[in-house]
């Protein structure tokens, strides 16, 4: 083995195969960092160059292009509050909250260092594990997946900030959405409004997008400042202090290896998940949890320690049985049968060199990634401190392709703007956005665990497997702490999350918002078969109930306010630049609908930055000139994407 | 007498330098996107991007293919596309994984009919299916399948065309099995499998070659018990040359049953199986597209089945050479099954959501 491991290094530091790792690594820095674009799509577009190379350089460039995409997709979530993939949704929560206060090299010199070092530790844990991991994945069948869901669950007390009920009502509503489209038994769509864009589902990056990037662009139109609310004269060095956060947290960077290790081992949860299981983590087992959702630098380390160590164990299943964990795996795995490579026994024998040559391959990666990222991040920073509102015509381009890389369809940017509307009621009425997000990810691989296992095993024989029964400790356990911290602070509800102060009636609006859906959501449970209606109606009955009593809650509250002669509505005052932002982005559809993107975006730029951001008009056409030569370059050229068929230019 | 035959010579050689000419003019500089009906990195991705790569050098003038993703709703939205919004320009190709049983069974969802595109061709392959050794009491060959008891078979979705004909033939021999269904991808089958969580399934031949003859048959967990074969209008099966040492669906029904499987089950199963095993993907272009541009692509798609370099890949991913139909023969199997008897499609349409 130690011969193997020998060989597959100097495979990997052999000229082309290094070469190759490097400008994968250049490649994925880029794929994570562009919100909406992700390692998927990067190996996607990269694996036909791969098919006419040597073994070795092929799986060099496409998994150090891979290693690395969950590095630099933090910048967007902690400069932007935008998710840069899937797998940093997590990050925002305090890593966009640091951005604010001036830290943001401070939150990127932390993620940067423990995204090296979870990678590492992933990549020698993924070595390690090689000999024990076959009874290990198949003790893991349906219902502990299904368990191990219902864990992610009972985390949502650790995202609620300072609501546990309005968490637990976002949560269901998230794992109501998430049962749009085809039900799990496939012969039936819910809830998907007659339009067929719905039958598979809502897609992720849009929700997401619209959820978390949406009301920040309200927000920073409507407050015309930049996203750090500490001028740039009052901040030094925050990079280096970011590098000794990760260090005195070893500890936490350790356990979160080993969650980001096993969630990524086990087929079937995958990325969008492991940060959420990273960052409960780290506030469930924090004595101080008070910081958390204001900025602590903690929760920026879990999530990002994980995201990075979970590529080592995806990797096992793929090559160890020929089982592609994720969508990104399949590709991969795609990319060794091109190769004559067959995942199985042969894998761990007489080719555990080339296995080995991968786990070098995504330790290099990782550090190299980091490092790179390290020498950039002060710059990276300075984003923070640009006027507010030229960004908000540079995050636009950004989102709104984001999205549309999801189908292309508009139904992507039609999904973007209502889940905007949806977050930003949620974010101004102080209900949690990350407990629908978890909901979200969770509902779809719950629900099939769950319809899966009630047919495979008699009854409910299936709670009695041992590991079953421990995740089931664990989540009794998980609910008691929870509930315990929930209402020890159950007094400052009005205190409130995100770092935002609440407004009474818009949260009346964001709870009615969720009602309603919540009704409209378990009427038809009623006549649907029981394989098709039982969780949805189980998900949507409780949410009713919470969601009455967190109405009966509000009103009072509206009540209190109004005695102590404070506003209840102080949205009232940003309503104008609201509308006036949708009327941009409603002008940029318009646009799209009759001329295409291409034409549209630049259009858009120039009007915006001229108009809404008042710059000379000669840089109002030299933005719109250099968005123009990004959509043709990166959309058009590099990934192909489908335009919009347009009724002039098409 | 030689003067005639020179003018014919000369002529034909003029004429077929002339239509390469016309072809190769009509994609000079130009960029063909091809369209794929499911995401990035499924296994209609990975074959399409594989084929794109190929396809590129054989077509005249030289153009530019690239691969895009238009997934949702099971693969129909990218078809509704073809069929409603793409341009018949011959700049726009279709690799679909083919949407037939939506297509059989009259899916409103569907709201194109897929006889009206321009087919270039398609291909498809056998399915082979297998058990867990220790499946009920214990099988060694396909003589004991039905004294075993009942055993789980591990299905993708209740109305995939995988499910049914899994179902349909395990009810055409009598066997005693319990229906588990909702993987939907044969990582999480196999998986299943290795658990022991399910006992029975079947899958394509390029990931029996590639995934689960390794993991599960090789060591001894599992045994291969027969193939679906394509099926001729006599209810024959046409053998595959790439399967010698294994029997057809219809040879372990004579043995087990001493007759040949008739009846509705059986012409439901026929139905499906063959579209499945020779156009699980199909090629196509808009309704409308320039003779030019279809001719340029089907000269391109004829000399992919000559191509070793595309072969050789296609082995390492497939597991097998590529059995290739033309665009004739690609139109005349989907007027097969867009002719199935009404009475075939609503038994299959009731017998998919029956438990």
């Amino acid at each position: 083995m130690v011969d193997a491991a020998l060989s597959g290094f100097l495979m990997v530091i052999a000229w082309p195969a290094i070469g190759y790792l490097f400008v994968g690594v250049l490649i994925g820095l880029f794929f994570g960092a562009i919100p909406g674009l992700s390692g998927l799509v990067g190996l996607a577009i990269l694996m036909p160059f791969t098919f006419s190379m040597e073994p070795v350089p092929a799986l060099a460039l496409l998994f150090g292009m891979f290693a690395v995409t969950t590095t630099s997709d933090t910048i967007a979530s902690v400069l932007l509050g935008i998710p840069g993939t899937a797998a940093s949704q997590a990050t925002i929560i305090d890593g966009y909250p640091m951005a604010a206060k001036g830290e943001a090299a401070r939150a990127l010199g932390a993620a940067f260092s423990v995204s090296a070092i979870g990678g590492l530790l992933g990549a020698i844990l993924l070595g390690l594990s090689i000999p024990v991991v076959k009874p290990l994945i198949l003790s893991f069948a349906q219902p502990e997946i299904f368990m191990l869901a219902l864990l992610g669950l009972a985390l949502v007390g650790s995202l609620s900030g300072g609501s546990v009920l309005c968490g637990l009502i976002a949560a269901l509503a998230g794992l109501g959405l998430s049962y749009v489209g085809y039900a799990e038994n496939g012969a039936l769509p819910r809830y998907w409004l007659g339009a067929s864009y719905l039958l598979d589902g809502l897609p992720l990056v849009p929700f997401v997008l619209g959820l978390f990037a949406i009301p920040e662009l309200i927000d920073l139109a409507a407050k015309d400042s930049s996203i750090s609310k500490v001028p740039r004269s009052s901040i030094s060095g925050g990079l280096m202090k970011g590098v000794r956060d990760a260090c005195r947290n070893w500890w936490l960077v350790l356990r979160s290896t080993a969650i980001g290790v096993y969630v990524g081992l086990l087929p079937g949860l995958g990325g969008s998940v492991v940060d959420w299981a990273a960052y409960g983590h780290a506030v469930q087992s924090a004595r101080d949890k008070d910081g958390f959702g204001k900025g602590d630098v903690r929760g920026v380390i879990a999530p990002e320690t994980a995201n990075n160590a979970m590529k080592g164990g995806a990797l096992i299943p793929t090559i160890a049985f020929g089982i592609p964990g994720s969508p990104a795996m399949a590709v991969f795995l795609g990319a060794l049968l091109i190769q004559d490579l067959i995942p199985g026994p042969e894998m761990l024998g007489s080719k555990l060199d080339i296995t080995f040559s991968l786990m070098w391959t995504l330790a290099i990666a990782n550090v190299a990634g980091a490092l790179l990222l390290m020498l950039i991040a002060r710059q990276l920073a300075l984003v923070t401190f640009v006027n507010g509102r030229f960004l908000v015509t540079a995050i636009t381009l950004f989102i709104f392709m984001g999205a549309w890389l999801a189908t292309s369809h508009l139904g992507d940017w039609i999904v973007l703007l209502v889940f905007g509307a949806v977050g930003y009621v949620m974010k101004k009425g102080g209900v949690p956005r990350p407990p629908m997000v978890l909901g979200f990810v969770v509902g779809p691989i719950m629900e099939n665990a769950l319809f899966i296992t009630s047919h495979a095993y008699d009854g409910l024989s299936w709670l009695g497997r041992p590991i079953c029964m421990v995740i089931g400790a664990m989540i009794v356990l998980s609910v008691v702490l929870g509930a315990r911290w929930g209402m020890g602070r159950s007094d400052d509800r009005r205190i409130a999350i995100e770092g935002q102060p609440m407004d009474s009636v818009v949260s009346l609006v964001a709870i009615g918002l969720l009602l309603a859906f919540s009704i409209w959501g378990l009427v038809p449970t009623f006549s649907w078969a029981t394989d098709v209606g039982t969780v949805p109606m189980i998900t949507f009955m409780p949410a009713i109930c919470l969601s009455l009593a967190a109405m009966a809650i509000r009103v009072r509250d509206v009540r209190v306010v109004r005695a102590n002669n404070e506003d209840v509505f102080p949205v009232r005052r940003e309503l104008t630049q609201v509308f006036q932002l949708h009327l941009w982005w409603m002008g940029l559809i318009g646009a799209t609908i009759v001329a295409g993107q291409t034409v549209a975006f630049p259009i858009f730029v120039a009007l915006h930055v001229r108009l809404a951001v008042g710059y000379a008009w000669w840089i109002a056409l030299l933005c719109a000139a250099g968005s123009w030569v990004f959509l043709h370059l990166l959309f058009d050229r590099a990934l192909a994407v489908m335009w919009y068929p347009s009724i002039f230019f098409y | 007498m030689r003067f005639p035959i020179l003018t014919l010579a000369i002529t034909i050689i003029f004429l077929a330098n002339f239509t390469s000419a016309v072809q190769a003019q009509f994609y000079e500089g130009k960029q063909i996107t091809v369209i794929v009906n499911y995401g990035a990195g499924g296994s209609t991705d990975v074959m399409a991007r594989l084929v794109a790569k190929h396809l590129e050098k054989h077509i005249p003038g030289s153009p530019e293919v690239v691969v895009t993703n238009m997934a949702g709703a099971g693969g129909l939205v990218a078809t509704n596309y073809m069929g409603e919004v793409a341009k018949a320009d011959g700049l726009t190709l279709a690799f679909f994984g083919t949407p037939f049983m939506q297509y059989a069974l009259q899916d409103p969802a569907l709201t194109v009919d897929l006889s009206n595109f321009v087919w270039l061709g398609g291909f498809g392959q056998p399915q082979l299916c297998f058990i867990r050794k220790d499946a009920g009491t214990g099988v060694e060959s396909v003589d004991d399948l039905l004294q075993i008891g009942e055993f789980k078979l591990g299905g993708y979705r209740a109305t995939s065309s995988t499910d049914i004909r899994m179902r349909l033939g395990l009810d055409l021999l009598g066997a005693s099995y319990k229906h588990v269904t909702g993987y939907r991808s044969s990582a999480k089958v196999l998986a299943a499998l290795l658990q022991n969580e399910v006992s029975y399934s079947c899958i394509s031949m390029t990931l029996y070659r590639k995934s689960f003859e390794p993991n599960l048959v090789e060591p001894g967990l599992a045994t291969v018990l027969f193939y679906y074969s394509l099926i001729d209008a006599e209810g024959n099966p046409v053998r595959n040359p790439l399967l010698e040492d294994i029997p057809t669906f219809v040879d372990v029904h004579e043995r087990l049953k001493g007759e040949r499987p008739s009846g509705m089950l059986f012409d439901a199963l026929s139905a499906i199986n063959n579209i499945a095993v020779t156009m699980l993907r199909g090629v196509f272009l808009p309704e409308g597209t320039p003779n030019e541009a279809v001719e340029a692509l089907a000269t391109a798609w004829s000399a992919l089945a000559e191509d070793e370099e595309f072969i050789s890949d296609y082995r390492s991913l497939a597991g097998a050479t590529p059995s290739l139909l033309n665009g004739a023969e690609a139109k005349e199997r989907l007027d097969s099954i867009g002719n199935i008897d009404p009475e075939i499609v609503a038994f299959i349409k009731e017998y998919a959501i029956q438990e």
